[in-house]
């Protein structure tokens, strides 16, 4: 009898810690507010929590939320990722911020990650997103350098002189598209 | 009750197979045998980075992206002398600490009979580079660098070191040395 109690309570209570883990909501709305892009299929939802993923996402602000283990980047890149993030309506997930690691450029530290001026918006978090509406974004808040590399698009709060192909004050920005 | 039980258990077993199905996809050829046992030989405490150190996305990615499942090594003509080098992503763990683990990135210049000329280029112990760093093989072509726009041609194969969805370089050897291109950041 004892032993079925127990049996019991457990099974119930590790299905209530399953729906509550699963559940993955803030108590209070994001910030943000709804801005929800539904053509897209990107929908925000005022209540989610790190994209539904709090295990491989944090969230510590409610806003845009970095991949486990990437370190905040610089407030400037933060207060533009914010815009970003309400400018397409979504919950961005970031995949490189104020690292200072290779293979990032460790060289010059008062540019780039390494500064805390450098942001990847990774294409596997922000399924459903197209580049151009990123880099636009990018554009509208205030971010001087945007491109499309590998698997992720790199956002930098200054331009490399040395090379213009990311300046994104040269980008025929066209948000319709 | 039991049924429940059952369930349950029938679940854990199927993830827990299928787990260990994706694993035994990715044992190494004999040639990364015969270069883990001389790796083990002069660092003990190290072993080749398998697809299970990595962070399910980039697993995934792996998998399903690139069609490969060896993120550890490169195994490939580096010099253009003819004899295979290899690339190498290490975890070794730490003698004084167990629960420390440090990465280290290799390149091991192959100079016949089993002997290699061993070159540590970078290391590190954070929890980003723990889970999402890999190796991918650079066939010969011309690579821009991100950061300068100037163009590099490789005459001989390269190997690119990732951060996953954040930063890439390509190394490669000219004239005997090792350099890099900043083929991402």
């Amino acid at each position: 009898m004892l032993s079925s109690t127990y049996i019991r309570i457990t099974v119930i209570g590790f299905a209530l810690c399953f729906a509550t883990t699963a559940s993955a909501r803030y108590i209070e709305s994001d910030p943000v507010g709804l801005t929800a892009d539904n053509q897209n299929g990107t929908a925000n939802h005022l209540y989610v929590y790190a994209n539904n993923n709090p295990i491989a996402y944090i969230d510590p602000k409610g806003l845009f939320h970095y991949k486990d283990g990437v370190p905040a980047a610089g407030a400037e890149v933060e207060a533009g990722l914010r815009c970003m993030d309400k400018e397409l309506g979504t919950d961005l997930g970031i995949s490189g911020g104020g690292e200072c690691v290779e293979p990032h450029n460790t060289a010059d530290a008062t540019r780039g990650h390494c500064a805390g001026k450098a942001a990847d918006i990774s294409d596997r978090m922000n399924s459903g997103l197209i580049v151009n509406k990123v880099i636009c974004a990018a554009k509208k808040c205030g971010f001087k350098y945007a491109k499309k590399e590998k698997d992720h698009a790199d956002v930098k709060t200054h331009t490399d002189l040395a090379n213009r192909s990311g300046d994104i004050s040269q980008y025929n920005c066209d948000c319709s598209k | 009750m039991k049924k429940l039980f059952v369930i349950i258990a029938v679940l854990f077993y199927s993830a827990a197979h299928a787990q260990s199905a994706e694993v035994s996809a990715a044992k190494p050829t004999l040639n990364e045998i015969n270069i883990e046992a001389i790796i083990n030989q002069k660092y003990p405490s190290c072993k080749i980075l398998s697809p299970t150190d990595l962070n399910e996305g980039l697993q995934s990615y792996l998998i399903k992206s690139l069609g490969h499942q060896t993120p550890g090594i490169v195994p490939t003509d580096l010099t253009g002398d003819g004899i295979k080098d290899y690339a190498v992503l290490l975890r070794c763990k730490n003698k004084k600490a167990p629960n420390r683990v440090t990465e280290k990135f290799a390149i091991l210049v192959g100079k016949g009979n089993n002997k290699y000329d061993w070159n540590f280029i970078a290391k590190w112990e954070d929890k980003l580079s723990l889970d999402n760093l890999y190796l991918t093989l650079i066939e010969p072509s011309t690579l821009k660098d991100v950061n300068d726009g100037k163009e590099v041609q490789l005459t001989n194969a390269g190997v690119e070191l990732n951060l996953f969805e954040a930063a890439a370089r390509v190394y490669y050897f000219e004239n005997g040395k090792i350099k890099f291109v900043q083929v991402s950041d």
